[in-house]
């Protein structure tokens, strides 16, 4: 096809892209690319475009880092996770835990309309719309009547037109049936499922905050918070500048019910998602915080002024097939665990982690101010028992009537920090348990497709909590659960989970929880590995960023920047 | 002449048809789709799949991406709600072609200089810098020269922009590591050529008529040079497009290529079909135009007998 005419292609292209150029309209960015000079002008970076600014539909973590600069919910959390007057001015709640009672301020969204208590009662009902597919509804099911909406049965528009028509009237009265209610403006009423200690909290996050209405409506679903020009704000900050893939910009929102306490008059937010290049910016002072020091770079900033270390509420495990023909064994699930040194993995490979001793990380209570993990206990050793490990693997194989393992896989998603966590596991298990195991580092999608469809032997992944409560983690093993993609079912562990459920107090509570995580560990349908943290940093001069243990990373609200 | 171009129209229809109906097969066999995550429901996901049609067969769904395309219509982001392909290609566009056009520009340029330099000077100092800088540019990746470039210069000395696009001092850094291998190529090209015209008889006869070294250099020996060089332009443009991916990540630029890599990463189905078709049409249409050129410049052609 190509062969002698090249010259003539090339020449083309070449004078094309001359041409491109010159015609081209490129935004001259270098007056606000040049950071790091204007006073009280945070400069961050997000990392990457959020795809979409709807706080209905996305579940984008990107999207989550700014809409909660530019808006707010009911509550806001502070730096130990406490729920404080956001939107809402106070609260009661109901003697059996079923009500909440929300008292609205006076508060503006951006374009002067009053915030109002059927805003929310609004965005609610279109989050649980099963026709806006919003991605992160579920953290709504706690509402009376959320479930009926998350588990109905849309009909295809494309085969059943008049059924899905149809199924808009239906929708409308589930919606009107849901547990929230606007008796005036200035009051919300939220009714529960069932009482759940850990839901105030949750009002925090995106998919709770409000919408402005009328607004939104106008605009259209698909509109909203495509552009900032489509969106209203009710949060410290609004959106000043939006260039995709280059920087997203804000500015103080004057209508801010407490812009009295907002002391930045902006954020500079450019998309640099080498890690390399962030840390170059930071070195150049032309970032003011980095939120995640990227592991390699860890040594550099470690020590410095500005370092700090915190734990986070993730943990990191092998999930295990539990129909593999080999792993169907608990004494062989239990020998791959006791060849792992968690201590050694989690100072060498990762860094400033901590050892998993249980799955549930200690950064989480099980009711407020309560941890769980003294509950649970040390369960699992912090180094590797060798010769327990090859006894139970040669146990568990005598069990199965079989003579040697079959081929065992680690399926894990490509990167440069989980390569170097899979290969030191396939070392551990080489020498501590003679089993040669076979790493494949798949990108991110065809690992989870792989996953989905089960073929592997384990998987090396990570689960982080959605709220504060030990639930966020133990839901995802129990027969119900959606997010239980390893077929697992024990039945001890399901009516410890249930028991958990109606227990009438927190501490009987706890304790079921506990048994059920006891039940989990000795089991190991998961092998935990260990528990990571955040490594963060700010220049001098910079301080009060927020940062959370669950949801959006943090809140840049009360930061203040002093060069 | 009439059926000659109705032919050549007809196979680069044939291609760009062969080309997406490739890309679309291929990029519905790798595993995962745009909902797949691990946060969301399984229900919520079906939804957002029939939604958007991923429930179909494949062979609708191939069929409904044809009715857009003759609509004229690349289709819609599935994973930005709400921004069609073709605005997404717009904003790359013109990043690309300009980060594309300055660095073949310099490393073209200096390559024809180095490369005279050295084959005037064969065996001496000029030749060896030449060579130099031809093996170091040829076996140092894009993206180490790029990493490198960015901490002498805009680390340490803070001469330059770290990151970003936008300013003319933006694409000072990338523009120079996305051409170095262009530079290389070209410099060893040009030198080799116009080694062999300096030995040549007829250069030795102008030098000993008289002939300034300038005006040898004009009519003879840079002419005689080029002509490689023109030949290796196709390659060496597709090598900057394509080397431009690693460059334009470390410099956090705006450009097509990341656009294309985030969309396959994402598998955003309308967005690696709408570059994949754009590219195809770029380098067709470029096709098309020097089959027609050469029907103009070869008489033989015309008359019906091609190949």
């Amino acid at each position: 096809m190509f062969g002698m005419r090249r010259p003539v292609a090339a020449l083309l292209a070449l004078a094309s892209a001359l041409f491109l150029t010159a015609c081209g309209h490129g935004v001259d960015l270098a007056a606000t690319a040049v950071a790091g000079s204007a006073h009280a002008v945070l400069n961050i970076d997000w990392g990457t475009d959020p795809p979409g600014l709807n706080p209905i539909t996305t579940d984008n973590n990107v999207s989550f880092d700014v809409l909660n600069q530019v808006m707010e919910g009911l509550t806001r959390l502070n730096a130990q996770g406490v729920p404080q007057p956001g939107i809402a001015a106070s609260w009661g709640v109901g003697a059996r835990g079923l009500t909440y009672t929300f008292h609205l301020r006076h508060a503006l969204w951006s374009n002067g309309d009053p915030v109002q208590a059927g805003d929310f009662v609004y965005a609610w009902r279109q989050a649980l719309d099963p026709r806006n597919a919003a991605q992160d509804a579920s953290e709504l099911q706690y509402i009376a009547g959320a479930s009926a909406l998350l588990h109905f049965s849309l009909p295809d528009p494309k085969t059943h037109p008049t059924a899905y028509a149809a199924a808009g009237t239906q929708i409308s009265h589930l919606e009107a049936a849901l547990g929230v209610r606007a008796p005036n403006p200035q009051t919300l009423v939220v009714t529960l499922a069932r009482p759940t200690p850990f839901w105030l909290p949750l009002t925090s996050l995106p998919v709770y905050f409000p919408a402005d209405q009328s607004r939104v409506m106008a605009w259209g679903m698909g509109r909203y918070g495509s552009n900032p020009q489509y969106m209203s704000f009710d949060g410290p900050f609004v959106i000043s500048a939006w260039v995709h893939n280059q920087y997203l910009d804000l500015k103080k929102n004057p209508k801010y019910w407490d812009a009295a306490h907002v002391q930045l008059a902006g954020v500079h937010g450019v998309m640099v998602s080498s890690a390399a290049t962030v840390d170059n910016l930071y070195q150049t002072d032309q970032l003011d915080v980095l939120p995640s020091i990227p592991p390699q770079f860890l040594s550099e900033y470690r020590g410095k002024p500005g370092f700090h270390s915190t734990p986070l509420a993730q943990v990191w495990y092998l999930q295990v097939n539990v129909n593999d023909p080999a792993f169907k064994n608990v004494l062989i699930r239990r020998a791959f665990s006791e060849a792992i040194d968690r201590a050694a993995f989690a100072s060498k490979v990762v860094p400033g982690s901590t050892p998993a001793y249980a799955l549930t990380p200690p950064t989480v209570d099980y009711a407020p101010g309560r941890p769980f993990s003294p509950l649970v206990g040390h369960v699992l050793p912090p180094t590797a028992d060798p010769a327990l490990a090859r006894r139970d693997l040669a146990d568990g194989l005598k069990a199965l009537g079989l003579t040697v393992l079959p081929r065992v896989t680690l399926l894990l998603p490509s990167s440069s920090t989980t390569d170097l966590e899979a290969a030191a596991l396939q070392g551990m298990f080489q020498q501590n348990m003679g089993v040669s195991v076979q790493v494949e580092s798949v990108d991110f999608k065809t690992f989870l497709q792989l996953m989905q469809q089960g073929r592997y032997s384990m998987v090396l992944a990570a689960w982080g909590a959605d709220y504060n409560d030990p639930t966020t983690f133990l839901d995802l093993f129990t027969a119900h659960s959606p997010f239980n993609t390893i077929h697992w079912s024990d039945p001890a562990y399901n009516a410890d989970m249930q028991a958990a459920q109606s227990a009438p107090d927190a501490a009987r509570r706890g304790a079921d929880l506990a048994a059920a995580e006891k039940e989990l560990l000795a089991q190991l349908p998961v092998i935990p590995l260990y528990w990571p943290t955040r490594n963060w940093t700010e220049q001098p001069g910079v301080r009060g960023i927020v940062f959370y243990l669950t949801g959006p990373d943090y809140s840049l609200k009360g930061v203040t920047k002093s060069r | 002449m009439g059926r000659y171009l109705l032919g050549r129209c007809l196979r680069t229809l044939v291609a760009l048809w062969a080309i997406i109906s490739l890309t679309f097969l291929v990029m519905h066999l790798i595993p995962g789709n745009p909902f797949l995550a691990p946060q969301v429901a399984p229900a919520i996901r079906q939804r957002l799949i029939v939604r958007y049609g991923l429930d179909l067969p494949l062979w609708r769904q191939y069929l409904l991406y044809w009715a857009g395309l003759l609509r004229g219509s690349l289709g819609v982001s599935m994973v930005v709600p709400g921004r069609t392909v073709r605005e997404m290609i717009g904003a790359a566009l013109p990043v690309s072609a300009q980060l594309g056009a300055e660095a073949l520009g310099w490393s073209v340029t200096l390559g024809i200089v180095l490369g005279l330099l050295a084959a005037f000077h064969m065996n001496r100092t000029w030749d060896y810098v030449a060579l130099a800088v031809a093996v170091l540019g040829l076996s140092v990746p894009n993206f180490v020269i790029a990493a490198l470039l960015d901490y002498v210069f805009a680390v340490r000395l803070r001469l330059l922009p770290v990151a970003g696009w936008g300013g003319p001092a933006h694409s000072v850094l990338p523009a120079f590591a996305l051409g170095c291998m262009s530079l290389a190529l070209v410099s060893r090209l040009v030198r080799f050529q116009g080694a062999e015209v300096l030995n040549l008889d007829y250069v030795r006869t102008a030098r000993a008529k008289g002939l300034p070294w300038s005006a040898i250099l004009a009519r003879h020996v840079l002419r005689n040079a080029m002509l490689p060089v023109l030949t290796t332009l196709g390659p060496l443009a597709a090598a900057v497009v394509v080397g431009s991916l690693a460059i334009e990540r470390i410099f956090a630029i705006p450009g097509l290529g990341s656009a294309f890599v985030r969309s396959i990463l994402d598998r955003d189905y309308p967005v690696i079909l709408g570059v994949t078709v754009f590219y195809a049409c770029v380098l067709l249409g470029f096709n098309f135009l020097v089959d027609v050129l050469y029907g103009v410049v070869d008489p033989r052609i015309r008359l019906g007998k091609e190949d």
